[in-house]
């Protein structure tokens, strides 16, 4: 049985006037039917470029380059643009951070939920409006036809974010990426969204990539996570897991920047951030791109580090961590 | 959105109430005495004098003058032309539908050519296609209007002879002003060389249209450009391609429909603009339209005629401005509630 999304090797170049800059290097994984993939990294690390270039969205001044892409066994990069446009929305979908800014500010909600149905699906007007009802309930509003006739502006965050995914899911795709679904969102709404997507995927059998900043959130909702760092992968593995022993410092790092509320149950009071900023794309260090920034950082780290396995873990690090040790 | 129809019509009243006072005013201000201001009567004896002078209420207070001046507006008494004898309204009404004729065409070719070509420049941005539209609509737009059209008729009319000179129509046709639209007065006349008198009417349009579209054509082209611009590196536009819709569909319906909302705006604030146009377009190309008659009345000193047009005009140009906050909240559903 084929995977459902197979990427191998994906790079995304920026053209530059200064020449090319790489955001995603060399990324590869695969994904199974119906599964929940975490993507996790700081701003800047490359998530939403290769969402963007998996969905075959990115501008036109970025080149993104894979030995292989497939969905569902299908190769992506042979198709024309009019082919591969057909697949974008239909058996794949995105949605994004803003979704009052993702919205189109001069339509209803109710004409932008029906071109999303009809770019891919001819329907006769009684099919279109019980399709629009599905989509409702399956969104969670049941019953609020009024509010395809309000326009962006008219509704809350948390409205839009669910009409967005409404439209997201309108043909019912294989997969669908979560580009930061909740991050502009109010806490309690986040819950709500995050809940949705999940019920969504399972009930749909549907391919979920949730991509964020904030490990906090992947802890129960995905089987596997993705770490990325200035564009490469640095440690990948099952949630569970990692979170219980990340081996690269920098998912280490993220771990320990999850602030903890209740009782103290450990003894660093302090949240632990690593120091320092993400590195300029056209300025990467030499050698491991966590370097500078990293506190178990040796002379051998000028030298790139590859991908290694350990055990159910990829980690590309000179110096993977042994266990749950502290890091400085 | 009947709010906001409401406050736009009653945002009329102070404006209205504004041009009132400055032309009233005006009469006052411009050198010379009111009395012969007002009656073209410039050596009256001493007894004709104070006759004026009461008849025209000119003895009483300045607010008093003014609500009276007032009242006669409200009842549509724009005053008499000093030279003609008639009133400025009648002659202002023969005379609107020539330069509503030049305008209408004008804006029409600036928003037929403008816009498309915005949309092109910015669809094909930094390519040698925007460098040109951009170009040539900086040049347009700070294309003096008088120079520009002095020659463009030296190069058709008198070098090359394809346009006429001046003029609405040839002396050879003789139609029936019914609507005053030349166009259509030669459309639907029953004459037998009416089809002639059309084409020959479209002959004569062609230049001073062109004339006066000249600097709205650039600017509609450079305002489309930057704000489909904005536009289509919005996150919507974004999200309208993740649904699989077509880059052409993207461009001319979701994209454009959020560009046009800067561009109805100041399509608005152009009214005033258009008519400077016409004013220098109606000169050079005798047009027998309200810019050409104002000038002319100010050069004979007909300051009634010139009091009176100046109400009329901006008040048309207070609807118009109306109207198009109007367009404006149906083309911005965040503006309308």
């Amino acid at each position: 049985m084929p995977h459902l999304l197979e990427v191998s090797n994906l790079c995304v170049d920026f053209m530059t006037p200064d020449g090319p800059v790489r955001a995603v290097d060399h990324l590869t994984f695969r994904m199974d039917k119906g599964e929940v993939l975490g993507m996790v990294g700081e701003s800047g690390s490359g998530k939403s470029v290769s969402a963007l270039a998996l969905m075959g969205l990115l501008d036109e001044h970025a080149l993104a380059t894979a030995d292989y892409l497939a969905l569902d066994g299908q190769p992506l990069l042979d198709l024309s643009p009019e082919k591969r446009r057909r697949i974008i929305g239909q058996r794949m979908s995105i949605i994004f951070q803003e979704p009052k800014a993702s919205l189109n500010p001069c339509f209803t909600l109710g004409t932008q939920l029906r071109e999303a149905i009809r770019v891919h699906e001819k329907l006769s007007r009684p099919a279109l409006r019980a399709r629009e009802e599905e989509l409702l309930a399956a969104v969670g509003l049941p019953d609020a036809r009024a509010l395809l006739d309000a326009y962006p502006h008219q509704l809350s965050g948390g409205l839009c974010q669910r009409l967005m995914i409404a439209m997201a899911v309108a043909c019912r795709p294989r997969l669908l990426i979560a580009d930061e679904p909740t991050t502009s969102l109010d806490v309690t709404i986040q819950a709500q969204i995050l809940d949705l997507l999940l019920r969504l995927a399972r009930e749909q059998d549907m391919g979920l990539v949730l991509i964020t900043h904030d490990f906090a959130l992947l802890s129960e909702s995905t089987q596997r996570v993705l770490v990325m760092y200035c564009g490469e992968l640095v440690e990948a593995g099952p949630t569970a897991e990692l979170l219980r022993h990340p081996r690269h410092p920098y998912t280490r790092a993220l771990i320990d920047s999850i602030p903890h509320f209740g009782p103290m149950d450990r003894k660093c009071s302090r949240l632990q951030t690593l120091r320092g900023t993400i590195p300029a794309l056209d300025h990467l260090p030499v050698g491991c791109r966590l370097g500078p920034r990293c506190p178990r950082a040796e002379k051998t780290c000028v030298q790139p580090p590859r991908l290694r396995r350990e055990g159910e873990i990829l980690v590309r690090c000179h110096f993977p961590l042994e266990d749950y040790e502290a890091l400085r | 959105m009947s709010q906001y129809l409401l406050r736009k019509l009653l945002l009329m009243i102070p404006g209205f109430l504004g041009i009132s006072l400055l032309a009233f005013a005006f009469i006052h201000l411009v050198p010379g005495d009111p009395v012969s201001n007002m009656t073209g009567v410039y050596n009256a004896a001493p007894e004709e004098y104070s006759r004026l002078r009461q008849v025209l209420g000119l003895d009483k207070s300045l607010p008093e003058q003014y609500f009276r001046y007032l009242g006669q507006l409200l009842q549509g008494d724009f005053g008499t032309s000093l030279t003609t004898g008639q009133t400025v309204l009648a002659e202002f009404l023969v005379l609107l539908p020539a330069t509503l004729e030049l305008s209408l065409l004008a804006l029409f070719l600036a928003v037929a050519i403008g816009l498309p070509a915005g949309m092109l420049a910015a669809v094909k941005h930094r390519r040698p296609a925007d460098y040109a539209i951009t170009g040539l609509a900086l040049a347009g737009n700070s294309m003096p209007i008088f120079w520009w059209g002095l020659l463009l008729v030296g190069f058709f009319s008198l070098k090359l002879g394809i346009a006429p000179v001046a003029g609405r129509l040839s002396f050879l046709f003789d139609i029936e002003p019914r609507t005053g639209f030349m166009l259509i007065d030669t459309w639907i006349s029953t004459e037998p060389y009416a089809r002639e008198a059309f084409f020959d009417a479209l002959h004569h349009l062609a230049l001073p249209a062109l004339v006066l579209a000249t600097v709205p054509t650039a600017l509609f082209a450079l305002i489309t450009r930057s704000a489909m611009l904005e536009v289509l590196s919005a996150d919507y536009i974004r999200a309208a391609r993740s649904f699989g819709l077509g880059r052409l569909r993207i461009i001319a319906v979701n994209a454009l429909r959020n560009a046009l909302i800067p561009v109805v705006a100041v399509l608005g604030l152009q009214v005033s603009v258009f008519f400077t146009g016409a004013l220098l377009t109606e000169t050079i190309f005798s047009w027998p339209g309200i810019a050409k008659w104002l000038l002319e009345a100010v050069s004979r000193r007909d300051y009634m005629t010139v009091q009176g047009g100046l109400v009329l005009i901006a008040s048309l140009a207070l609807v118009l401005n109306t109207l198009f906050d109007l367009l404006f909240a149906w083309v911005n559903p965040r503006v309308r509630r």
